[in-house]
């Protein structure tokens, strides 16, 4: 039985010597470690950061930006165009002031206005 | 630079990589394939489904890699671990599996055996013999005898105390030996 055993130890430590992985497994393991850490970058990849992405981020994306783009050009237009009506409606006070001058190169709102007696 | 990490523990490796530090793998897996893959062949007797299995191991210890703290769990026992439970899955799978109270009779007297061993070769030989051997005990004899843990660490991967690591690789052993027994020859080992 001992020498069974003594036979065995001998086949055990062949056995530890035969495992030599592959050159084609270890590029198949590797491959795969380089798969892995290229998905953990992806997925760990910061936002972009400042300038127009931050901004536009910050007021929701590029729909926020577009109301705030018609926002503005509406509010141009009625600055150059709405003073007159909005003097009107005041009786006046801002010509008085000197805050209003008529301009005829946009159209103004005052076509917007209900017509007295019409 | 590899040679640097290269003396580092396994564990800071895996933090390394985590970190994208691509030479850890390489080392990573130069140091544990063969284990795991030693470990995957004698269990299962294929070495191309050995190959697969070392192969899916490795992918989850790269997978785990990025919830590794140094200092904790050794990516070997750890390894070992998901590695003997692949094994016993594709076991049981493919019906080879022997359960704890199954274990078979190894058929010494069947026609045409021993030139078949002569042919295999001596290791072809240790395969068949661990093959009857109940799952636990040929786990517990793999690691202890041929990857040469201490029984603290099989305790740990086969999540069992150690003495029925002691006694599964006591008695794993005696089967072994009399599962060769009678095959001297073809082995190589007849005085």
């Amino acid at each position: 039985m001992q020498n069974d055993l003594d036979d065995l130890d001998a086949l055990f430590a062949e056995a530890r010597d035969e495992a030599k992985p592959s050159p084609t497994l270890s590029a198949r393991v590797l491959a795969d470690a380089d798969r892995v850490l290229r998905e953990s970058e992806y997925m760990a990849a910061p936002e972009p950061s400042g300038g127009l992405f931050s901004w536009l981020t910050a007021i929701g994306g590029w729909r926020g930006a577009g109301g705030l783009i018609a926002a503005t050009v509406a509010g141009v237009m009625i600055g150059f165009s709405a003073p007159e009506a909005i003097d009107e409606v005041l009786g006046g006070q801002l010509s008085l002031l000197g805050l209003v001058e008529s301009s005829t190169l946009l159209p103004g709102l005052d076509d917007l206005l209900p017509v007295e007696g019409g | 630079m590899d040679a640097e990490l290269d003396e580092l523990q396994d564990d800071a490796l895996m933090v390394l990589f985590a970190n994208g530090e691509r030479a850890a793998a390489r080392i990573l897996t130069a140091r544990l394939l063969p284990k795991v893959l030693s470990h995957a062949s004698r269990v299962l007797g294929d070495r191309t489904e050995a190959e697969d299995v070392a192969q899916e191991a490795m992918l989850r210890l790269w997978t785990a890699a990025k919830d590794w703290t140094s200092g904790g769990a050794k990516p070997s026992t750890w390894l070992y671990t998901v590695t003997a439970n692949l094994s016993v899955d594709r076991l049981r799978r493919s019906g080879r599996s022997v359960g704890l109270d199954e274990s078979v009779e190894p058929e010494d007297d069947r026609p045409g055996a021993e030139e078949q061993l002569v042919q295999k070769g001596r290791m072809d030989a240790l395969d068949r013999a661990l093959a009857t051997l109940p799952e636990r005990q040929r786990q517990a004899v793999v690691l202890r005898h041929i990857e040469g843990l201490a029984n603290p660490e099989i305790a740990e991967v086969l999540d069992i105390s150690i003495e029925a690591v002691e006694s599964l690789t006591a008695r794993g052993k005696r089967n072994l030996a009399n599962a060769l027994a009678g095959q001297k020859e073809a082995l190589g080992y007849a005085k």
